[in-house]
Parts: C-alpha cells; structure tokens; sequence
C-alpha cells in the first residue's frame, strides 16, 4: 500500500492552524492571540500573492491561446494592450493620478454601467414573456411580487399611494416581515453550514486543501 | 442467477449464449450428447462412443466379467465367491494339477492380471475400478487356486517369482490366513499391484502364448499355431480370435462429429473438438462472486435513458436560422427606446419635483448616528461595491456622505475588492465636488486601498489596521494625521460606514466586525437588492447596526430629510417614470404574449421546453 506524508502534514497543519485561531477567538491567551495574529497575517499576504498570480495566469493563458491562434486574437491583443497600459500608467503615475482615473472613469465604468443597463431591458423583456411561458401558480405568483416591488420602490408618475409606497404600504409589510423571516432562515441556514464545514475541516474529514 | 461457467478462462456467462463473452469460447457442444448414465465417468460400462454397448457386441468373458463384478459389488465382502458352484473351463496347464482339487482354495489364490487390465493406462487412478473389475467371475478359475493341487515344478517360472509365492509360509500361521483374506475380499491393496509390470507384460505375455501353442517369432508360425491350438482355447479366447478373424467393416461414421470444425474461440479451425464436461461447464457460481448488476429492466431502462440524456448534453444542438426580422426583436428594442426615453427625459425635464414624503428609521438612525459625531472625527469608510454598481451607490452614500463631510470627518477609506480604491476616490471627489466642500486628500481623507484575503484579512485588518496598510494607495504614510493618531485598532474609530451592493460581502463586514466595533457605530448604505439581508441585522434584538439606507430610495428619502438635494434626488424623476414605464411595458407584453400563445396554440410546447 502506497503511503505518503503529505495528506498527513497537511492535514495536521489545517487542523492545528484552525484550532489555534478557533481557540484564540475565543479564549484571551496572550500566546494563542500571537498565533493567531501570525497566522491570520501569513493567510493575508498568501492572499494577495493569489492574486498576483491570477493575473500571470491570465496572462499566460492569453499568451499560450494567442501563440496556438485559439479564439478571436483581437481580444488578446485588447487583453495585452489594456494591462500593458493600466500597469504603466498606474505604476507609473500613482493609483489616483488623473491618468489612472481617467481610465477607470472612460472605460471601466461605461462598460460596466452598460451591462446594467443591458441586464435592465433583457429582465423586462423577460418578464413580458414570462407568464405565457410559466403558465402555473409560481408564475403568477412572481410577476405578481415584481410587479409590486416596482411600484412600490418609486411614485407612479409622481403619484405617492399609501398602499404601495411609504412606511405603512404593503411592499414595506412585505418586506419587513415575510422578507426579513426568509432572510433570517437563510442566514441560520448559511450559518449551521459554516459551523458543519468548518468542524469537517477541523476533523480532517474533509480536505479541501488536498491531500 | 444460473450461469455457465467457461470450460476455457473460467468465467462466468448467462446461460443463453453459445460463446464465452470474454475468450469466445464455446460453451455449448457443436454436438448433442447422448444421455449419459450419472455415473458417466464409468468407462467400464460404456462403449467407447459413449453409448451403452449392445449386449450382442460384447465379448462373452467381457459380459461374464461384468455380471461377476456387479456380483461382487451387490454381495457382502464377507462371502467369497462360490467357484464350485459353477462350471468354467480351464487351460490345459491348469487342469493337470488335479481335476479333484483345482476347486478347493480360491479365497487364497495369488492375483493373477487379467489380460484385459492391459489396456488400461492409467492404473493409478482407475485402481479400485481395476480391482473391482478384475475380480474373477464365479465361472473362471482363480489361476492361483490351484497351486495345492499341482507340484512345484510344474509352475511356470514367472509365477514363481511373483510375490504372491509366500503363501505357504502365510498358511503355516492363522494370521497369515486371516491377512490374505481380509486383503482378497475387504478391497484393501490386493497383492498383484505389487507385482512388477515389466515382468507382467513380458512374462504374461510369453505365458498365454506358451499356453496357447503360440509363437512369437513369425506371424505365419502364429496363425498355424493359433489354429492347431484353437480346441484346446477355452470358450472366451476362441470368442476373441474369431471376432479377430472377422473381415474388419468400417464403423459408421459418428454422425456429424468428424464434420465439424470449431469456429470460435481459442479453439478456432480444429476438429472433433470434445465438449467440455457438463459438470463443469454448467455449474451454479456463487452469488456474491458473480461482479453483474443486479438491477430489474425497469432499472436499466431508466440507466439507459439517463445514460442518452447524459449523451445528448455532449451533442450540439442545432440552431434554425432566423428567417427576417422577429417581431421579438423589434419588442426588444421597443422596449429598449420606452425605457431608455423614460429615463432621459425624467432626468432632462425633470416633470415631478416632488419628493419622497415618507420617514424611514434607518435612515433617521443613520443621520442620528453622524450627527452625534464630533468635528474631525475618524471615520473609517468601506467601499465595496463594483463598478456597474457605481452609480445606485453613489446615489444612495451621497447624502451619507454629504453629512460626514459637513461634520468635517476624517475619512480613512478601504475597500476588499480590487478596485475599491478606484470606487472611493472617485465617490469622495463627486461628493466633495457637488456638495461644495473641499475636500483635500491625507488633509481630510485618506485612502488606504484593497485588503486581499477578503474574510480572512477583515479580521487582521481590525485588529492592526495600522500594520497591515501602512500607506495609502499613492505610497504616503497614511497613519501620519493627527486625527487618527490614536487608532490602533478599527474598534478605536469614531464611526464606521459600510458601502456595499452585495448581501454576502456586507454579511461578512458585519460579522468580523462584530467584536471589535460596537453596533453603535455601524451604519451601511446598501443597495436596494441587499436590503432585506441586512435588514435582518438591522432589526435583530440586539440591534448589530446603528443605521440602514438602502438603494435610490433611502438616498432620495436622507436628502430631503437632510434638507441638502444630491444625485439621490436628481435621479429621483428618471428613476420613477423608469420603474412605472418598465411596469407598463411588463403589463402590456404579459398581455400580447398571453394573446399570441393562445391564437398559436401550437407553439406552446416548444415555449414550454425552453422554460
């Protein structure tokens, strides 16, 4: 049978690791809050090299589909042209140096406020087509909540009702306790969740680390 | 499960199929077999063609023998087999011994091998079938039976040797008796396996010859001498030499044996190939070492349909092209042009200046909260929020903003998304621009930047903010100002805002944040998709928020209640002829839908699908 020490050691680092940082949230021991402290830091700087080295990665990779001709090679060049001139001007010329927020202003805010805008008709166009389709109870049931929701997020026309919008309107009933009563389901969902992942991995029962 | 097991690699097969699925083999017989008796392995009884011999076909001493066998086998061992009750011929060398005496002891005759054991070759494993088989019948004579009866010298030379010969000594003791005769009738080891075969075959041989007036140097004196000697062979060996003499006729051939060649397996282009043992080749392997699903054929019908579905996803779909323009298409883009001149001419022509009359708590808490702020105050500002985002945040934190900055603040931003710094210099530049103040940077804010590790690097951050961002992002000291000279920690900050679009991202501040900065001192401005997550928090008992404003809304709602009209209100008539044309559109696109799906009746289960 083929043995090797890696799941082991990295099993037992995961596990120790959490442990201290698990026991140094709660218990106020000098040593254990120094461990913590030490290990949480290592976890921030690892965290910024990932990100480094996503972006060679990337590079990479446009590079190596780019060199094999795979995919249209203008986005490529778009790709090599863009990071070439943002890592220039912004190393260059500082984060907040006219230059560098002239390129966040005239091109990654248009683009990205485009595709809001994008989303907003293409959700329109989806709910005007969406009870022919969804002929069912559910169906009715949300074009219904979207319809109300969009009435009373904004005055129609100017026109204030009491029904749909202010403190005592349906939508804020709606919101405040049916919505509020699912979110908080939800967040108790997400957080027994947690509790069971992170006791997995301080078991060692699950590795997402490898190993 | 019944299976047939492969005579070739073992495995086991469904019993229905005629070759080995994995060596192609072949598990049924090219030929039928007659039916075999159960004790099948029992040469003796059958014909070499596996069928039962005729009785006719038998040679007389062959038959004598079997009946004796059977004899034997049907009597107990105790009582011997009664040669004075019958009559037998003898040989010649045989009787002159004594007609008189030649019945009197047979139980201890010295094992003589019969001729016929020749032919069997494997004597080891046969032995017990040679020795049932080989028992005298009650109508021959035991050659040994007769040695009381004739002198010493009148024994062949080979017999002498046999080690048979010690009998007299035997005799002389009743041991020796009660051993002969244990061992003759129990089955035991009977004395003639001991004798050697060579002597066997060459001394038996030279003695039936000799007995029979043959001889073996030529075949023309033998025939003669076969002859001369013919009356006085006894009734059994005459049997044999005239079926020898008998005109050899061709055996019929075996009916479409000797035709049939292999053509499967291993075995491939042979002939007259020998099926295999139906003992072997059908047998009942154990269930738990047969590796076959185990399923109904409802089961794998449904294996199979999931297995094709899984296929499908692999295929390409074909896409039919489009034959002109849809009126989808133009619905599209109709819809596109209504709200896109709802939103421009509410943002041009401002046609309803009325603004939002209602009260919001949150909001009140907010402004409460930064009211309560002393002048130059250190606020730390989060802006995490993306870029398409932008301009709802910027909407909504505009007032907030605008509030912080009149109380005169100090603004130290910091952001967990790559390009939150970008987001806060521009947000604090639009705010100090349109408001009026005059803001300056590391006079009256600072920006720290991006935090990597998202939940990870929150709480190192809270704990050391000064360690962990030492410099803003234009590479200056950014703990030099006297404002938050005595921050050593986010928990040390007068007020902390939170700016963010998304749930999760604004869960996670919240939740790292909790024990080291006080709910009091908490407010977000979120956007209207992450309100009724945090809205949770905002109105748990506890309170883990001091403040919520969320979306254009409660940015509208804090301006007027803030009395200092921003981008909230600006926005305010272009977000409402939006939302009240975007419902219109809805309703009446529902409503034509509707219509069109119930004149084309027959389009509705491709619509179906494709929900």
């Amino acid at each position: 049978m083929r043995m090797t020490l890696r799941a082991p050691v990295s099993t037992a680092i995961a596990v120790l690791s959490g442990v201290i940082v698990l026991v140094g949230y709660f218990v106020e021991i000098p040593i254990l809050t120094s461990l913590r402290m030490v290990f949480l830091r290592w976890a921030f700087i690892l965290s910024a090299v990932a990100l480094v080295m996503g972006v060679l990665n990337m590079v990479f990779t446009h590079w190596r589909q780019m060199r094999q001709g795979q995919g249209n090679a203008f986005y490529h060049l778009a790709f090599f042209g863009g990071l070439v001139v943002t890592v220039v001007v912004a190393g260059w010329f500082g984060i907040s140096h006219p230059f560098s927020r002239w390129i966040y202003d005239a091109v990654l805010l248009p683009v990205e406020a485009s595709l809001m805008v994008v989303l907003a008709v293409t959700l329109t166009y989806a709910l005007t087509r969406l009870f022919p389709i969804q002929r069912s109870g559910f169906g009715l049931v949300f074009l219904a909540v979207v319809l109300l929701a969009l009435l009373s997020s904004a005055p129609i026309l100017g026109k204030q009702f009491a029904l749909l919008f202010g403190h005592d309107s349906l939508l804020n009933y709606l919101s405040r306790v049916a919505g509020v009563a699912g979110v908080r389901g939800i967040l108790l969902g997400v957080a027994l969740g947690s509790i069971a992942t992170g006791l997995r991995i301080l078991m060692g029962s699950d590795r997402p680390y490898g190993g | 499960m019944e299976t047939r097991r492969c005579p070739m690699c073992g495995q086991p097969n469904p019993p229905e199929v005629e070759t080995c699925v994995y060596c192609q083999a072949r598990l049924k017989p090219l030929w039928e077999e007659e039916e075999t008796s159960p004790e099948g392995l029992d040469f003796f009884s059958s014909s070499p063609a596996g069928g039962v011999a005729d009785d006719q076909e038998i040679p007389e001493w062959l038959r004598s023998l079997r009946t004796g066998g059977e004899k034997a086998e049907e009597e107990p061992e105790e009582s011997p087999p009664d040669f004075e009750a019958e009559e037998f011929e003898l040989p010649e060398w045989m009787l002159e011994g004594g007609e008189e005496e030649k019945h009197e002891t047979s139980e201890e005759a010295p094992p003589v091998v019969p001729p016929f054991v020749e032919s069997v070759e494997d004597e080891e494993t046969v032995s017990e079938e040679i020795w049932e088989e080989s028992q005298p019948p009650e109508s021959l004579p035991m050659p040994g039976s007769l040695e009381e009866g004739m002198e010493e010298e009148e024994f062949p030379k080979w017999l002498e040797s046999l080690p048979g010969q010690e009998w007299e000594e035997w005799q002389e003791t009743g041991e020796a008796e009660a051993k002969v005769e244990e061992e003759l009738y129990t089955g035991a080891v009977p004395p003639f396996i001991s004798v050697d075969e060579s002597l066997l075959e060459e001394v038996g041989e030279e003695w039936l010859n000799e007995t029979a007036g043959l001889s073996t140097e030529g075949q023309p004196e033998e025939t003669k001498a076969v002859e001369e000697a013919g009356e006085e062979l006894p009734a059994w060996l005459s049997e044999i030499q005239r079926e020898e003499k008998k005109p050899e006729t061709p055996l019929p051939p075996t009916p479409s044996v000797e035709k049939k060649v292999e053509t499967a397996g291993p075995l491939y282009g042979l002939r007259d190939i020998l099926p295999a043992e139906p003992l072997v080749a059908q047998q009942k392997a154990p269930v738990n070492v047969i590796a076959q699903l185990m399923v109904s054929e409802k089961q794998q019908a449904q294996a199979d349909l999931f297995l094709q579905l899984i296929q499908q996803e692999g295929m390409p779909k074909p896409i039919s092209p489009s034959k002109g323009v849809k009126p989808q298409v133009l619905w599209r883009v109709l819809l596109f042009l209504v709200l896109f001149a709802a939103a421009a001419g509410g943002l041009l022509f401002n046609p309803f200046p009325s603004p939002p009359q209602e009260l919001n708590v949150g909001v009140f808490d907010t402004m409460q909260a930064i009211s309560q702020l002393s002048p130059r105050a250190a606020t730390l500002v989060i802006v995490d929020y993306e870029a398409g985002d932008f301009a709802e945040m910027q909407a909504t934190a505009y007032g907030l903003m605008d509030q912080l900055m009149v109380k005169g603040a100090y603004l130290v931003f910091v952001s967990t998304t790559s390009t939150g710094a970008l987001q806060a210099d521009r947000l604090v530049r639009e705010v100090s621009r349109l408001s009026g103040h005059k803001y300056m940077e590391l006079t009256d804010w600072v920006n720290l930047g991006y935090i990597p590790g998202g939940a990870a690097g929150i709480p190192i951050f809270a704990l050391s903010p000064r360690s962990v961002l030492p410099f803003s992002i234009d590479g200056q000291p950014a703990w030099s100002a006297a404002e938050i000279a005595s921050v050593q920690k986010v928990g040390d900050f007068s007020l902390v805002v939170l700016l963010s679009e998304n749930s999760n991202r604004a869960r996670m501040w919240i939740e790292q944040l909790q024990r080291q900065v006080d709910a009091n001192k908490l407010i977000l401005g979120v956007s209207a998709q992450a309100e009724p997550v945090m809205r949770a928090y905002y109105e748990a008992t506890p309170r883990q928020l001091q403040g919520l404003v969320s979306g254009l809304n409660g940015g509208a709602i804090f301006e007027t209640q803030a009395g200092r009209p921003g981008i909230a209100l600006q926005y305010w008539n272009a977000y409402s002829l939006t939302v009240t044309s975007g419902v219109i559109l809805i309703l009446m696109g529902s409503f034509i839908n509707i219509l069109i799906a119930l004149v084309r009746p027959s389009s509705r289960p491709e619509r179906g699908k494709r929900a």
